[in-house]
């Protein structure tokens, strides 16, 4: 009798399936890539670090965005394990259902909804910036006023109000009647706008410290230096490296990586999901942070002058508009200088595509949490109803409306805005860390079914991720409270409070037909 | 009144079976429906070696040193509904290169639990007192119905092809589905379907007082929906997964046209959901089978229909 283990070529697991099991369909590590990648990719790669540099420094961002993704690692592997240990549409969310109470879980999920429902939002005010700031430019390198003086209305906050609905309109309408052809958008937006990108931090890269000459190429001679000497006038020095600094940047880093786990939600349909998901999530998140680290190396290298502008801009605008037409300091603004003109012509399109692309997964994901909390009769059935192209009416109107509020938020400052998302949005980490922590003791039955039974020293590697889960979760959680006013704090309790009366109407309807939600997850009893 | 409770889709699940079985005593129930795809779709060969019974399903390579651990694996995959067997690898490297060979054990392994199942239905329920109405579904081989209806002298009602009495209401049932991307054993065009759920519906002497009992859910409800696949049967993602209706029009036609007091359905796991299709309630208790979660209905029926109902999951 020969005895030997199987090839491993033959077959990822040793079983035979029956010929029409439908256990064929599978997502590969790729695809979950490519999701992980898109949904940060904004704000990360084109925002964060030109904006902000000018506080933190080049290496107190590039530290920030290392210590994010390390706090943030538990967070995702411990996602990962738990959707692959209990494979389901809707990510870690059914499996907090099983855990704690569906209210818990819907109050987390509502909290969620509405941090990412702004992001949203925000992140379209963002694009709007991102886009005027770059048309802003590329007519004061045509000399064609009427395009300045249209990127220079958007800049103001009607514009970006405006721009943002725009924003929202477009993505509404795809996400309600064109989700065939989102399938293929979404390939074309990765691609094209990461060859664009690639193109602009050569460019970058390639000026390096000579950058002011492209600069005054375009604005006039010695206009970069008069901006660099006048943020010294005023004040400004270059900011060296410091661990506080760097700590205070976690906000935006922590931020930048958000909506990592969008992917999460379509866990269900996995043949190998301890592979797929974990590979590719991890995956995803270093990919993710080597293209932050290079964005913000290339605006590094570009020596004093991307700090100096932004300070002036942030600080002393009205100084700035002295001396030029000052478009939002950005990855696009700062490239289109050191681009041929034929080529700085891609720019601003670049920008709205780029957005697009990366705000899709929040809308579309957002939405489906919606429809899964109504499937779950948490939320009114009402939000679960799909139109012929498979995409929840109800449930993408009420995400629309949340990223109108988001738009509506974004006037009210950028720090305040990034804590009530980060707090709203991340809270959830904390709470389904802990449902981790616990879930191999309370659902030992769930468990030992899974495929993640591994122990160390006894105990359940699950639970020790989910304690990591859950301290990193709570710290994400506070900090982010450190940095609300009495008014975001007021904000998050009204849309809280909203969020439990609709769930108590929702109760009080179910008791009403007959179903009641303690019954509903009840313990049946033993065999 | 009269109590039911409906539950589908156990796929070969022994824990959802028992707990079926259990729910009728904690519910108190006159009538037990277990409806739609009632087997596995897996072997797992747990292979003998010198150290011990060799298995990876749970992920990285693993040796059974002990009987009792072999045991328990058993028991566990038994409760995820797959079908495990002893066996050497001579045999796992010539099964993997006969197909037909595993179609057949495979079949055997099906009706060797259904059986062991009835059996125990039999045991632990009076089906003088309470009704068991147990149905195949698209996924089900044909060979199971054989070994229900062997059942039948011993009460189990096998509820196809006839309608059911239960307390003054009639039931009746339909297995097959519209056509699925698996091509599974029970499906049917749209037209087949209408012919064959209106043949039963013909036998009803009074549809208004009856219950379809059909395991594909009508189309265009929130219990038929389901996650679109590509060419691959690969799920589409976009920021999300896609859910889209797969139901069936011939059912949806003949619930709207015939309006019967309620309807009860199965086939779709995620779907689950109690919902009324223009004045009609229909069900779909979905199923979560792989965690050996029973999922189901209690519904109550008093002499002038549908008096309540509630989902149960445990």
């Amino acid at each position: 009798m020969s005895e030997q283990q199987p090839d491993s070529k033959l077959s990822d697991r040793l079983v035979f399936a029956r010929k029409a099991s439908g256990l064929i369909r599978e997502l590969t590590p790729l695809d979950v890539v490519i999701w992980a990648v898109g949904a940060p990719a904004v704000t990360g790669f084109l925002y964060f670090a030109p904006r902000s540099m000018y506080l933190y420094g080049l290496w107190g961002i590039i530290g920030a965005y290392v210590l994010s993704l390390l706090l943030l690692l538990p967070v995702a592997v411990t996602m990962a394990l738990a959707v692959a240990a209990m494979p389901r549409a809707g990510g870690p969310f059914p499996m907090m259902s099983r855990i704690f109470s569906p209210s818990i879980t819907f109050l987390v999920g509502w909290i969620r909804l509405f941090g990412f429902g702004f992001v949203d939002g925000i992140i379209s005010c963002v694009g709007v910036v991102l886009f005027a700031s770059t048309s802003v430019f590329y007519g004061t390198l045509t000399s064609n006023k009427a395009i300045i003086d249209f990127g220079s209305a958007l800049l103001a906050p009607t514009g970006i109000f405006i721009g943002g609905l725009i924003f929202i309109a477009v993505q509404w309408a795809l996400t309600l009647f064109s989700m065939r052809i989102i399938k293929w958008l979404e390939r074309a937006l990765f691609l094209i706008p990461l060859v664009i990108l690639a193109l602009m931090l050569a460019f970058m890269f390639g000026y390096g410290a000579n950058y002011p000459t492209a600069f005054n190429s375009v604005y006039g001679a010695g206009v970069a230096e008069s901006i660099i000497a006048k943020a010294s006038q005023l004040g400004f020095t270059q900011p060296s490296f410091s661990i506080d600094k760097m700590l205070l940047a976690l906000n935006v880093g922590i931020f930048a990586f958000g909506g990592f786990e969008t992917i999460l939600m379509a866990g269900g349909e996995v043949k190998s999901p301890r592979r797929s998901l974990f590979y590719g999530l991890i995956g995803g998140l270093f990919c993710v942070l080597v293209l932050f680290i290079i964005s913000a190396l290339a605006v590094g290298s570009m020596g004093d002058f991307p700090n100096s502008y932004s300070y002036l801009y942030y600080v002393h605008n009205d100084v700035l508009r002295q001396i030029i037409k000052p478009g939002e300091a950005s990855i696009p603004f700062f490239a289109a200088s050191a681009m041929p003109v034929w080529l700085a012509i891609v720019i601003p399109p670049f920008a709205v595509l780029w957005i697009i692309k990366s705000l899709l997964p929040y809308f579309i994901g957002n939405s489906r949490l919606v429809f899964s909390l109504a499937m779950d009769r948490t939320l009114p059935a009402q939000f679960a109803n799909v139109n012929k192209y498979g995409s929840p009416t109800w449930a993408t109107h009420l995400q629309a409306l949340l990223a109108i509020a988001g738009v509506v938020v974004f006037t009210q400052g950028v720090t305040m805005i990034l804590a009530i998302t980060t707090a709203s949005a991340l809270m959830y980490y904390f709470i389904f860390g802990l449902a981790i922590m616990v879930f191999p003791y309370v659902r030992k039955d769930i468990f030992e079914k899974s495929t993640i039974q591994w122990r160390f020293a006894g105990v359940p590697v699950m639970s020790v991720l989910g304690l990591l889960t859950t301290i990193v979760g709570f710290f994400i959680f506070t900090y982010s409270l450190t940095l609300v006013n009495v008014g975001a704090v007021t904000a998050l309790c009204l849309l809280l409070a909203i969020g439990l009366v609709i769930h108590m109407y929702q109760l009080k309807k179910n008791e009403k037909q007959g179903v009641s939600l303690a019954d509903v997850y009840s313990q049946m009893p033993p065999e | 009144m009269t109590r039911i409770f409906f539950s589908v889709d156990s796929h070969g699940s022994t824990t959802v079976w028992r707990k079926w079985i259990k729910a009728q005593e904690m519910y108190k129930v006159d009538v037990m429906m277990l409806c739609g795809d009632l087997t596995g779709k897996m072997l797992v060969p747990l292979v003998k070696q010198e150290d011990g019974y060799y298995t990876d399903y749970f992920g990285a390579p693993k040796v059974l040193k002990q009987e009792e651990e072999v045991g328990d694996i058993e028991r566990i995959l038994e409760g995820s509904g797959i079908y495990p067997f002893r066996t050497t690898w001579d045999e796992v490297h010539q099964l993997q290169g006969d197909s037909k060979k595993v179609e057949r054990m495979t079949g055997e392994a099906i009706k060797r639990r259904m059986t062991d199942w009835l059996e125990l239905l039999i045991s632990a329920v009076d089906t003088h007192k309470v009704k068991a109405l147990v149905m195949p579904g698209n996924d089900d081989i044909y060979d199971v119905d054989e070994v229900i209806r062997k059942y039948e002298d011993k009460g189990i009602i096998y509820p196809l092809d006839k309608v059911v009495e239960i307390n003054g209401f009639e039931v009746v049932s339909y297995d097959h589905v519209n056509p699925t991307p698996w091509d599974t054993p029970r499906e049917a065009s749209e037209d087949q379907i209408a012919k064959a759920v209106e043949k039963q519906i013909s036998k009803l002497s009074n549809v208004k007082k009856s219950i379809f009992n059909f395991h594909c859910p009508p189309y265009g409800t929130q219990l038929d929906m389901a996650p679109e696949l590509d060419k691959t049967l690969k799920p589409v993602l976009r920021g999300g997964q896609v859910n889209v209706h797969v139901g069936s029009k011939a059912i949806r036609a003949a619930l709207l046209k015939h309006k019967p007091m309620l309807g009860l359905h199965g086939h779709i796991h995620e779907s689950t959901g109690a919902v009324s299709l223009e004045g009609v309630p229909i069900f779909n208790p979905g199923s979560e089978y792989g965690e050996g979660v029973l999922r189901g209905f209690v519904i109550e029926l008093s002499k002038d229909g549908m008096d309540k109902y509630w989902r149960v999951e445990g």
